[in-house]
């Protein structure tokens, strides 16, 4: 079962597209818009965190919560155990490996792996 | 446990064993455990810290906790855990109670962290993963642990520090600095805090 997490009628938050595949326990953070495309395969554990802190307060770094939508175009591929960060959208046809913590867009048609989340290769 | 003793046997053995396999039983804890089952995820984050406070883990006022974090340890579990005033405990952290883990003032634990206070000792080729080592972790006040970052044992956040999401820290962390990356390495120094 998906864990959908938000304020009010998160249900009307996160909108899935067609011939998709969400494998267990994924984590859907609805504090804003979670968009994902058509013919998107979503692993194992998979985060999609919509919410920020304010961090200009150096007593408390956690601040105020601000939040960013998430989009996934068509054909992605998340692997186990990502973790999708606020206002990131994530390209049709990328590959996320397992683990990777995505912080910044990835274009279309990337394959993202490793700790550092760099881009390794662009297919086709 | 010092390795050149000889083997127990007999009664002492049983004793042993029969300690070793009840150490990690804590009849307060499951009672938590059992009573947080009736909240729901998410909801209710003030009664939820009170309940750790009423089982005897020190909670200060004002923390909230999102949902049960998984807690495990041996002897004195209650008094190994000690979070301040303010803090927020996102979803399903992991506090490992082999020693002290103190969390500030003002700290935010998002999703997914965990703190760990229990690693091996390093042993012969056979069997790495030797005797079991304990060092505490502590969390200066208004520090962020961001979402899945893992605190490996006997680490040291500074006040007013940043740590990145996913990343793993091995050593200390200075405050008023962020950090990030698998092990974490210092990205940028923060404004100063006020310490």
């Amino acid at each position: 079962m998906p864990e959908l997490v938000g304020p009010g009628a998160v249900h009307k938050r996160l909108k899935i597209g067609t011939y998709g595949g969400l494998n267990a326990r994924c984590y859907f953070e609805l504090y804003d818009q979670i968009t994902i495309g058509d013919h998107v395969a979503v692993g194992q554990d998979v985060m999609f965190l919509t919410r920020t802190h304010d961090t200009s307060d150096p007593e408390r770094r956690g601040g105020s919560a601000s939040s960013a939508p998430i989009e996934v175009g068509n054909g992605a591929w998340l692997g186990a155990r990502c973790t999708i960060l606020p206002g990131v959208k994530i390209g049709a046809g990328s590959v996320i490996g397992a683990s990777v913590v995505v912080a910044k867009d990835v274009p279309a048609n990337m394959l993202v792996m490793g700790s550092r989340s760099i881009s390794l290769a662009k297919w086709r | 446990m010092d390795r050149s003793d000889p083997k127990p046997t007999g009664w002492r053995k049983a004793l042993l064993l029969l300690r070793d396999e009840t150490g990690g039983i804590h009849p307060r804890l499951i009672a938590l455990n059992i009573a947080q089952r009736f909240l729901p995820r998410h909801r209710l984050q003030d009664t939820r810290a009170s309940l750790f406070s009423w089982a005897g883990f020190e909670v200060g006022q004002g923390t909230r906790i999102a949902t049960p974090p998984k807690i495990n340890g041996d002897r004195d579990l209650y008094s190994k855990l000690s979070i301040g005033r303010d803090c927020v405990i996102d979803a399903d952290c992991v506090l490992d109670l082999g020693e002290k883990i103190t969390l500030g003032n003002r700290v935010t634990l998002s999703a997914g962290v965990m703190i760990l206070t229990s690693t091996h000792e390093l042993d012969i080729r056979e069997h790495r993963a030797g005797p079991v080592q304990f060092s505490p972790v502590t969390v200066g006040d208004g520090a962020w642990l961001g979402a899945r970052c893992i605190i490996l044992p006997g680490v040291t956040i500074g006040a007013g520090a940043i740590v990145n999401p996913g990343s793993v820290v091995n050593k200390d962390v200075a405050a008023g600095v962020r950090v990030g990356g698998i092990p974490a390495t210092q990205l940028e120094v923060l404004d100063r805090a006020t310490v």
